[in-house]
């Protein structure tokens, strides 16, 4: 997204869902969706790069002090932050110089879903990982990573659909 | 220093990031309680791996003083045993027997009279006439002690004569040995009329004054009937194995003068 007005409404609006919704929800004891996880895929390129990072470790730092989780968001919130530029360089080149535009709507489906999923699933093994603190169970660790990274994609990419006419016109 | 700080503000965004990840782990395990008692479970099993691997050699070294430590309490143990033995015998107080612990120095098996030598002698208490026995059974008798050392003559000696009795039946013979294999003796003047079998134990006799009733010595492994003299001898094989240094226990009977002094006319 370029504007920045638009991303804060954006990102007050999926944390208010994430806080008060999805954090509710827990399917099965594995499926944990985190659709925070968009603010930072859709934050503007021109914040640099250490206030991004700032931001993401306080919107982890917020998450974890709602779910009592300790410091694990805000670990895997700083690393995605630190991570995002060279990912989305790697899916649109260019993006960061030129200042384009990379919500699902400009990009296409498919070049935004590899976006977010690669995004996603970093974020999500890194925050599984930490949380189960070992790698006794990989398969569990896989599988849990799998379906929420699934769940978080889908969910964000919906409601970025579901609201392209109320916001970024 | 000012690499050090170069280096930092050159990578300065990796070196917040690695502070804030440093930042989270702690506030995660100083809160969560699963991942405190992960780390402290990792933590512990290293630590245990740790402490096996030096604890293995360090036994090692400690095996001597804990075989002496264990042979000690075996000897309390067969002075506790012998309190309450089930077999009829001739304990009149549980003060009657005194156990002492020793080595076997020296065994010589291959001569007709054979003999050992213990590494305890007069200074710990041991007279001649007191019994030893070893781990699996007895081994003889002790002939002459000085002040450090005594000397035993072993079953395997041709002049040493042991009563025993057989366990299941609990008729007595003597065991003798007419030399030749160092682990078979022979019992003799039993009963003819008794059936024995191959298998039966031949336990110390209380009757002989020198050891307590029903410690192992043998199993029988075939009989010859004598009939001239209506007696009959077996052939046992001896549960001690004197071909090996081994560790020694020494009975003496407290209660061996008076026990003579009736016993004369």
């Amino acid at each position: 997204m370029r504007k920045l007005n638009t991303w804060l409404i954006w990102s007050g609006f999926l944390l208010i869902l994430q806080s008060f919704i999805i954090s509710k929800i827990q399917v099965y004891g594995f499926l944990n969706p985190y659709i925070y996880v968009g603010i930072f895929l859709l934050a503007p390129t021109y914040l640099g790069r250490i206030s991004f990072l700032f931001l993401g470790a306080v919107i982890g730092a917020w998450i974890d002090f709602q779910i009592m989780s300790g410091g694990i968001h805000m670990m895997a919130s700083s690393l995605l932050c630190y991570f995002r530029p060279k990912i989305l360089d790697f899916v649109i080149p260019r993006a960061d110089e030129e200042d384009l535009a990379f919500s699902p709507i400009d990009i296409g489906l498919g070049k935004w879903l590899i976006y977010a999923g690669i995004g996603i699933i970093l974020h999500h093994a890194y925050l599984f990982s930490v949380d189960a603190h070992s790698l006794n169970e990989p398969l569990l660790l896989i599988w849990r990573t799998f379906i929420s990274t699934i769940a978080s994609t889908l969910l964000i990419t919906s409601v970025l659909y579901f609201s392209k006419n109320q916001l970024d016109k | 220093m000012r690499n050090i700080l170069r280096f930092t503000i050159r990578y300065r965004v990796a070196s917040i990031l690695i502070i804030i990840q440093i930042l989270g782990l702690s506030i995660t395990y100083r809160n969560s309680l699963i991942h405190q008692t992960f780390f402290w479970e990792r933590v512990l099993t290293n630590q245990a791996k740790w402490h096996h691997f030096t604890g293995s050699w360090k036994s090692y070294f400690d095996l001597k003083d804990i075989n002496n430590a264990l042979q000690k309490e075996n000897t309390i143990l067969r002075e506790k045993l012998n309190n309450g033995s089930k077999l009829p015998a001739n304990i009149i107080d549980s003060s009657q027997f005194k156990w002492t612990c020793g080595d076997i120095l020296y065994s010589s098996v291959n001569l007709k009279n054979n003999s050992l030598i213990l590494n305890k002698g007069e200074n710990d208490g041991l007279t001649p006439g007191d019994g030893v026995l070893g781990p699996k059974g007895v081994m003889g008798i002790i002939d002459k002690t000085s002040p450090h050392y005594s000397r035993i003559i072993p079953i395997i000696h041709g002049e040493s004569r042991i009563s025993g009795i057989i366990k299941r039946t609990g008729h007595f013979g003597t065991i003798v040995w007419k030399g030749g294999n160092s682990n078979k003796a022979e019992i003799i003047d039993l009963p003819l009329e008794i059936n024995l079998n191959s298998e039966d134990e031949v336990v110390t006799d209380p009757r002989s004054n020198i050891f307590p009733s029903g410690w192992p010595i043998g199993k029988i492994i075939y009989t010859i009937a004598d009939s001239s003299n209506h007696t009959q001898s077996a052939i046992i094989e001896l549960f001690v194995d004197y071909k090996k240094i081994q560790p020694a226990y020494i009975v003496s009977n407290n209660l061996k003068s008076e026990y003579q002094k009736i016993i004369q006319p």
